[in-house]
């Protein structure tokens, strides 16, 4: 799988804050990827030297093979990006806001009605963007990014703010980009529940460092008990027990510490109990990024 | 820069701001108008010290009054381009380093031009109630409207400079404005210094046009050696450089 985005020791001040401190990290090709950390941890700082609009003080950032900095102006290209607040003119109608992004990025205007469609606005793209809603916004701002057909989008907090209905619409749309387009894309958020509903890898960073960073269900496992479902949750507890496994649980819950489940299954199996169900423990996202940053994200 | 032009004359013309200002320096300018023009001819003892300017003086006094209307030019450029700084959109355009100077030009070249046309049409409008209204004969020669014309527009082209600097060093709205209009104000008020005047840009915008010396020495500050106009045409053009210079330095090499 190729990489589309790598970092290595990128190290970025404002004044006495470091806002980047030796971070490094790859994004493959093909993949939504969850951008997480707590506030502060240098999220948007990331994302803005990534594109260019702060220069890191010292590390290289590599986009699709080529070098920020020196090839920024071929980079910018390639790339789409919703950085901080969407950049939309509310005087404009939704239409011309493309047309305007469009101009203002040296791109043609045969694209519009087609990414109109795509984030479901062409019944409203004549109307100004004042009248908006915040999920209608973030759509339009979305299709403004993919107008010169980006390979890599990066999005900062697309689906913050938005309401359920909003959420799903922006969520489907950003799954089919990447299922059915080929697109790479970068998703900051704060809300670890769109991470797990939508990202296909997870990078966390704290403080301007890589604190882990891995596929979702390998960041997720990791647990090292296991809950057995069985008839007799008493029975098994106390055949368990007295083989020598640490059993844990109260009523129907029988959850066995420090094994992988087969040793489960092979004592109460030889006791004359089958449980109808031995599944391994798996952490939560929020769990994994409070054990790793020690924070809230 | 096609793309970039079309872009900014889409936005200005699609924002109010440009045409409730347009509508404020009409009104502006015929009131001065009145002011300066009828009033003192028609009822000199409300105004006893203020000369009365005939034709064709009077359509001269009009165009430094529109050149004279700064602020027209450093909110319209501060306004529309700060409201751009403020957001993301600004920033994600000069994202290609190498088109940052294409984005400031492509905001100087619009900016300036509505500004233009706004001050041409004030000044149309001054010589209009100066035609009607003012006492005298006569009116200034095509080379003099002329240059009213090309010389408004490099004032307002540099009291833009001014707002685009001020937005890219201070890269907030509230202070770049504060700033450009504080400048413009304390740049007219010291240039009443002899050492400061020869370079003070609201003075030498004025001198371009030539001096009106009777309505000069009735309004007090005598004693000021005029500016000739083709000097003062130079100093202008040296703070147009100037800030587009300090502008593009502000954008080029700090973080957007």
């Amino acid at each position: 799988m190729s990489v589309a985005v790598r970092l290595r020791d990128v190290h970025k001040r404002y004044g006495e804050t470091r806002a980047l401190d030796g971070l490094s990290f790859e994004i493959p090709s093909g993949v939504l990827l969850g951008f997480l950390g707590p506030n502060g941890a240098g999220k948007t700082t990331t994302f803005r030297t990534i594109l260019g609009l702060a220069r890191p003080d010292r590390g290289v950032i590599e986009v699709l093979g080529m070098r920020v900095g020196p090839e920024t102006s071929r980079i910018v290209k390639r790339v789409g990006a919703i950085v901080e607040e969407p950049g939309l003119y509310g005087f404009l109608s939704g239409r011309d806001n493309l047309v305007v992004a469009s101009d203002t990025l040296g791109f043609g205007h045969e694209r519009i009605d087609e990414l109109l469609a795509f984030v479901q606005l062409t019944d409203d793209a004549g109307r100004k963007v004042a009248g908006y809603s915040k999920g209608m916004r973030q759509r339009l701002a979305l299709a403004a990014a993919l107008l010169g057909d980006p390979e890599v989008l990066f999005l900062d907090e697309p689906l913050d703010g938005l309401d359920p209905a909003g959420q799903a619409v922006l969520r489907d749309q950003l799954r089919r980009l990447v299922d059915e387009h080929d697109k790479t894309i970068v998703m900051s958020t704060h809300d670890l529940g769109d991470v797990e509903h939508l990202a296909d890898r997870v990078v966390v960073i704290s403080r301007g460092r890589l604190v882990t960073e891995g596929s979702l269900s390998e960041l997720t496992a990791g647990g090292d008990r296991v809950r057995v479902v069985v008839d007799d949750p008493d029975r098994a507890r106390r055949l368990l027990a007295a083989d020598g496994f640490t059993v844990d649980g109260e009523a129907d819950e029988v959850w066995v510490a420090g094994t992988d489940g087969a040793g489960v299954i092979r004592t109460l199996a030889n006791a004359g109990v089958y449980p109808s169900a031995v599944i391994p423990e798996r952490r939560t996202l929020e769990e994994v990024f409070l054990g790793v940053t020690g924070e809230q994200p | 820069m096609t793309g970039l032009l079309r872009a900014e004359v889409r936005k200005l013309t699609r924002r109010k701001l440009f045409w409730v200002m347009l509508v404020i320096l009409m009104v502006v300018m015929g009131m001065a108008a009145v002011f300066l023009l009828v009033v003192p001819a028609r009822a000199p003892e409300a105004v006893p010290r203020m000369p009365v300017i005939r034709k064709p003086d009077a359509y001269l006094l009009g165009a430094q009054q529109a050149i004279g209307q700064s602020w027209f030019p450093i909110v319209l450029a501060a306004v529309a381009m700060g409201g751009e700084m403020r957001s993301a959109a600004f920033a994600a355009t000069l994202t290609r380093d190498s088109r940052r100077w294409a984005h400031l030009f492509a905001r100087l070249a619009v900016f300036a031009a509505a500004s233009w046309s706004a001050t041409l049409l004030a000044i149309g409008e001054w010589a209009a109630v100066t035609a009607v209204l003012a006492s005298g004969e006569g009116a200034p020669d095509v080379d003099v409207w002329v240059g009213m014309v090309w010389k408004s527009g490099l004032v307002v082209s540099t009291w833009t400079a001014l707002a685009l600097a001020a937005v890219t060093l201070f890269r907030s709205l509230g202070p770049a404005l504060g700033a450009a209009l504080a400048f413009s104000f304390v740049d007219g008020l010291v240039s009443l210094w002899t050492a400061y005047r020869p370079v003070s840009l609201s003075t030498n915008s004025t001198a371009m046009l030539g001096e009106l010396s009777g309505f000069a020495s009735g309004m007090g500050f005598p004693g000021l050696d005029p500016i000739p106009p083709g000097r003062a045409t130079v100093v202008v053009a040296a703070w147009a450089v100037g800030l587009v210079g300090v502008a593009w330095a502000s954008l080029q090499l700090r973080d957007v």
